[in-house]
């Protein structure tokens, strides 16, 4: 729409021009995104380097390239008990409800707010809004899912994840822009209803918002802790994140000299290590599923949608 | 007189014809009402319903005597926090590391979706946005201890480098005047590959058509980029900007206090640090509360400003 | 119906085991059930509290059954906090409240002092002998809401950390241990050009600190000068130091050793794990810390010795640290108003306060594992660390160290045994090396009222980062007469006269 059919003969000239320029344009780019990934990879190895090296290493600045003094240690203590695995269960059940869950309620409240035939859109929009700065704060929370009987259930951890304001102004947005009013109008002289419109075509059509609700949703109720940490007592139900919490913790314990007046020897020197290769091994530990998501999601990001052919 | 009368009455029938469209519209749509109740009924509950606990910014907080009985103070806890001595640091700090955060923060998650998406090798994209996507995951404490340690005056292979040619190792976490530029590039490296993820999606809805349309014109590249996708990505841009804009006051707690020493804390000292060492004692809810309901009234009203703003300037707004 | 079974189960059992089980005197005949919250440390491995000896042991002795909720330490504030705010209150805490939680909700709680005398016979004897220890659990209001749990008082604890310096290297160079500020400087320079630790770099540190280690802070320096603290009191007097000479004596040394390469200046914002490296890698030759073994192996940490603080200024030189100091947590037990028999309840807490051997079962578990009696002395033993669990696991697992409901008294505190608990041994002899060192006089420990304690707080927050920062920045770039001046200025300005007239009017009890 921007590009106006009628300048194009007097462009033609200036093609092979062009397209030195779009050469030298790719060459830029690929330096540039050579630079980025030197810049995020290293960081992230030295992270997977440092979850299985002596961290005498590490923290003196003597890691750099491999892994030094090699050692499991970090993975053994993750994996020790029985706790990880009921974490592990407890937060793929979150994850995978709460994520349902939220990605349905964002993704319809999102298609309402963004039609302009929808009468108090505005007021809507703003009360919506307004909660995103201003809130009662833990006490009048806690009170209300006591009163509601949700506290220690698993029904609040799902109820909890990721419907939030932020997300459904994301998916109005994007409908806003790329679902176009004629398309609708030419839906209703069809005679199709709202419901199987938004089904039957403006899903099928927004698979990347959806993509990206989905990721978000699901990143959130993955790292989530505090309302377990808040509303759940039963330890059968906790999320892999509190489990995780108290191995940092854990390690962390062993860095105070109170504690190590009591140690001794060898001990020592174990309790010391672990603290240290723990902080980097429980991060691999629990990022590595949440990561291998992204790919599945990616083929969303890769094509364009034929919103356009769809008009015509 | 008449002419008023006249007025009026053509007024009201117009105020009914419009009443009454709304009503039409109101019938006719009313499965887009069923689609938002789950939103409204979560929002309501969850959100709106521990709202009467902002008087708490009000009330001297006992949990014995709850929200409702604890003694009324009136402004008394805004008072303490404007007239802290460091009151004009904590606002200036908070501002300027915010902004600047933004400044560069905000278009490199753009810039990185762009790159991206022009990226031909499908492989190397992929792989890319991964890479990219995952410094996300790592916590802020391990993130600010491997600061520590890369950027090490003694140890540190930052500096082993900058001796290396030849100049003077610099004390990155020891002087005032670095905090914001490590805090700033340290973000970006985080959450820049992340940020990029909705970009990505917004540049899907972008026309094939388009582009090979300009193709034949014999646009290039970045002619393109700048006609084409930058349009089609605009309404979210704007969105995402009117947010961050008026997050401004809440910049970040666990990072900066991580971050801070005692010699950078004359530009690390924020608002969130602030009340987070006041509150440590003691559970001083009332206190938190007020600064917290300080921060949200500045940010809200920046954000209806910016909206409208954005409303005037470019079409696209939060409503 | 599952329900219903095991709870047939437990009544056949009760009455199988109770007969042979409970002592002659249970305190109730019937079924009686509490709810008490208490803390749970991390290194705690066992699945419910109830496994623990002492708790089992209760409850045959007193017939009393116990429901714990466990609140892990690093989020119990949050819990206790919604808890009370919204009246789901369990019949009493142990180990989870704090002195703010208390005072701001006194009436969500039990006064004790009419019960004390009728059913809590041994607290009221054991309280009786140690002076002052009422004067501890009374509340500003005059009434006694809470009872301390926990232990007295812990040698090992009395002072902070402790000097220590490299004396393997002082022989390497030739060099006598320093007794003066002229030799002191002669041997960081010493140690700096001579290469003590041999591997031909010059990369040895004169003194080292790190400002988030909590016992290697840079002023505990300041000891040479007489102050580890922003304050110290002298004949009944709080002196503010950042506002003496000696505090500005002190600065300007420091800075000189930074300009001179002899004191580490990355310790103001290196990790703990950063400068243990660096002692590790044998390059630290003097730092304070709670004991050398807790960073090498024996051989190693036998080169570092105790090293008193120098005479620098006009006052004799400290370290940190307060003899006797009461490490109980006097809001350590406490009934809350919604239990229905807080007599029965007192009572129950009482009968774990009955001797020296029920309350080292609360503390550490079965005699003869983590600890013994010989006599009335019972002597700390650490086994061997199994695959499994350390001494630590140990120590939360089978009792619960500090989150006990009972009070260990000056006269039942564990002893170290050279043999057993060979680097409790260690700690102890260092601390009775240091104790000439430590200041006699300290802070009273007393309830202060709610409204006190925000008033302290609020000005000590921007008061200590000015002055943090302050410390830092001096050291770092040096110290002008304009700038001690506007010093002066700077600290009055945060309130520091305000804040010393508040400890002044605390230790004056004029509140």
């Amino acid at each position: 729409m921007m590009m106006s059919k009628k300048a194009a003969p007097e462009k033609a000239p200036t093609k092979v021009n062009n397209c030195t320029q779009d050469k030298v344009f790719m060459v830029v780019l690929h330096i540039i995104l050579a630079f980025i990934l030197v810049m995020v990879i290293y960081p992230l190895l030295f992270v997977v380097f440092a979850s299985v090296s002596d961290p005498q290493y590490v923290n003196s600045g003597a890691l750099l390239l491999y892994p030094k003094g090699f050692n499991l240690l970090g993975y053994q203590q993750v994996f020790r008990d029985q706790r990880i695995l009921i974490g592990y269960a407890n937060t793929i059940y979150y994850t995978v409800f709460g994520t349902i869950l939220a990605v349905a309620v964002n993704m319809m409240a999102g298609y309402s707010l963004s039609r302009d035939d929808l009468p108090g859109r505005g007021i809507i929009m703003a009360l919506f809004v307004f909660t995103m700065y201003f809130g009662g704060g833990m006490i009048p929370f806690y009170l209300i899912v006591r009163n509601l009987h949700l506290t220690n259930t698993r029904a609040i951890l799902v109820l909890l994840g990721g419907t939030s304001v932020y997300n459904m102004i994301i998916v109005r947005s994007f409908f806003v822009s790329t679902i176009p009013r004629e398309l609708q109008e030419a839906a209703e002289i069809d005679g199709c209803g709202i419901a199987r419109f938004f089904v039957s075509i403006v899903m099928p059509l927004s698979k990347a918002i959806t993509a990206v609700i989905v990721l978000y949703c699901a990143v959130g109720q993955w790292n989530a802790y505090f309302n377990a940490l808040i509303f759940i007592s039963d330890r059968d139900k906790f999320p892999l994140q509190i489990f995780l919490r108290e191995i940092l913790l854990t390690a962390k314990t062993y860095e105070s000299a109170e504690v190590l007046s009591t140690l001794s020897g060898d001990d020592l020197a174990r309790m010391q290590r672990m603290s240290e290769v723990t902080k980097y091994g429980v991060i691999v530990v629990s990022t590595l599923p949440i990561i291998a998501l992204y790919p599945f999601l990616q083929k969303y990001f890769v094509k364009g949608v034929m919103i356009g052919s769809l008009k015509g | 007189m008449a002419q008023a009368e006249i007025y009026s009455a053509k007024g009201a029938a117009k105020g009914q014809r419009k009443r009454q469209r709304t009503l039409k519209l109101m019938r006719k749509n009313w499965i887009l009402y069923l689609f938002l109740l789950p939103a409204i009924a979560y929002i309501g509950v969850f959100h709106y319903g521990p709202m009467y606990g902002i008087q708490l910014a009000f009330r001297d907080f006992a949990p014995s005597l709850g929200i409702w009985g604890s003694p009324f103070v009136g402004m008394k806890y805004f008072d303490m926090f404007f007239s802290s001595p460091r009151f004009s640091m904590l606002l200036s700090n908070t501002i300027i590391l915010s902004v600047y955060n933004l400044l560069l923060s905000f278009p490199a998650p753009i810039l990185l979706a762009l790159i991206l998406h022009y990226t031909p090798n499908l492989h190397l994209k992929k792989f890319a946005q991964t890479v990219t996507y995952a410094p996300h995951f790592i916590s802020t404490v391990v993130l600010v201890g491997m600061l520590n340690i890369f950027l090490s005056p003694s140890s540190g292979f930052i500096n082993s480098l900058i001796k290396a040619l030849g100049m003077e190792p610099i004390y990155f976490f020891g002087e005032a005047g670095w905090f914001r530029h490590v805090y700033v590039l340290s973000d970006i490296w985080q959450n820049a590959g992340w940020g990029s993820i909705i970009y990505m999606a917004a540049l899907t809805a972008v026309s094939p058509e388009l582009h090979e349309a300009a193709i034949i014109d014999g646009a290039t590249k970045l002619q393109r980029i700048y006609h084409i996708d930058v349009p089609t990505i605009m309404p979210t841009m704007v969105i995402l900007l009117i947010m961050s804009l008026s997050n401004i006051m809440s910049i970040g707690f666990e990072k900066t206090y991580l971050m801070q020493t005692s010699l950078n804390l004359t530009t690390s000292e924020v608002i969130s640090t602030y009340t987070y060492k006041v509150g440590l004692m003691q559970a001083e809810y009332s206190y938190s509360t007020a600064i917290g309901l300080f921060n949200n009234v500045i940010n809200f009203t920046l954000l209806i400003v910016v909206n409208w703003a954005a409303r005037r300037l470019s079409g696209s707004s939060l409503w | 119906m599952k329900k219903l079974i095991s709870l047939l189960a437990c009544i056949v059992l009760l009455t199988m085991v109770c007969p042979v089980m409970g002592t002659a005197d249970p305190l109730t005949t019937e079924p009686v059930t509490f709810e008490i919250a208490i803390g749970r440390q991390v290194l705690d491995l066992s699945d419910n509290f109830n496994e623990k000896l002492a708790a089992q042991n209760a409850e045959a002795d007193t017939g009393i059954h116990i429901e714990w909720i466990e609140l892990i330490t690093d989020s119990s504030t949050e819990r206790v906090n919604l808890m009370l705010a919204s009246g789901d209150m369990p019949d009493a805490f142990i180990a989870t409240l704090n002195e703010s939680q208390v005072s701001k909700n006194l009436t969500q709680f039990v006064p004790l002092n009419d019960m004390i005398e009728q059913y809590a016979p041994n607290i009221k004897a054991q309280y009786d002998a140690v002076e002052g220890m009422w004067d501890k659990v009374t509340m500003t209001d005059g009434n006694i809401y809470t009872l301390a749990t926990g232990a007295y008082t812990n040698p090992e604890n009395w002072a902070g950390g402790i000097p220590v310096i490299n004396t393997a290297w002082l022989d390497k160079l030739g060099l006598e241990v320093p007794t003066t500020m002229d030799e002191f400087y002669d041997v960081l320079v010493a140690v700096r050009d001579g290469d003590p630790n041999g591997n031909g770099q010059k990369d040895e540190i004169g003194l080292e600190f790190c400002e988030n280690d909590w016992c290697t802070h840079i002023l505990e320096y300041g000891g040479f000068w007489g102050f580890t603290n922003y304050y110290k009191i002298e004949d009944g007097k709080f002196i503010a130091t950042p506002l003496t000479d000696d505090f500005r004596a002190f600065l300007e040394y420091f800075h000189m050793l930074a300009e001179e390469g002899l004191l580490d200046v990355e310790g103001f914002s290196q990790t703990n794990q950063q400068w243990q490296t660096k002692a590790k890698d044998d390059r630290c030759f003097m730092f304070y810390t709670w004991t050398a073994n807790g960073l090498f192996d024996e051989e190693k940490a036998n080169e570092y010795e105790v090293f008193a603080p120098i005479k620098a200024g006009s006052s004799d030189p400290v370290v940190s640290g307060e003899v006797n100091a009461f490490s109980g947590n006097r809001f350590g037990f406490a009934i809350s108003k919604t239990c229905e028999q807080p007599e029965l309840l007192l009572q129950w807490f009482d009968r774990q306060n009955v001797d020296t051997k029920t309350k080292m079962i609360w503390r550490f578990g079965e005699e003869g594992l983590l600890w013994e009696m010989d006599g009335d002395t019972v002597y700390m033993n650490y086994p061997e660390a199994t695959e499994e669990m350390s001494v630590e696991n140990m120590k939360y697992t089978y009792g619960n160290t500090d989150m006990i409901p009972a009070l260990l008294m000056p006269n039942e505190i564990p002893q170290p045994n050279a043999e057993k608990s060979p680097t409790s041994a260690i700690r102890t002899e260092m601390v009775n090396e240091i104790t000439p060192y430590i200041p006699a006089e300290a802070l009273p420990v007393r309830s202060v009222p709610a409204e006190k304690i925000s008033e302290r707080e609020l000005i000590y927050t921007d008061l200590k980062a000015y002055l943090d920062g302050f410390v830092a920045t001096s050291i770092m770039n040096g110290l002008t007469d304009a700038d001690w001046e506007a010093h002066l200025a700077n600290a009055e300005a945060y309130g520091i006269s305000q804040w010393a007239q508040w400890y002044q009017d605390y230790i004056d009890g004029n509140f």
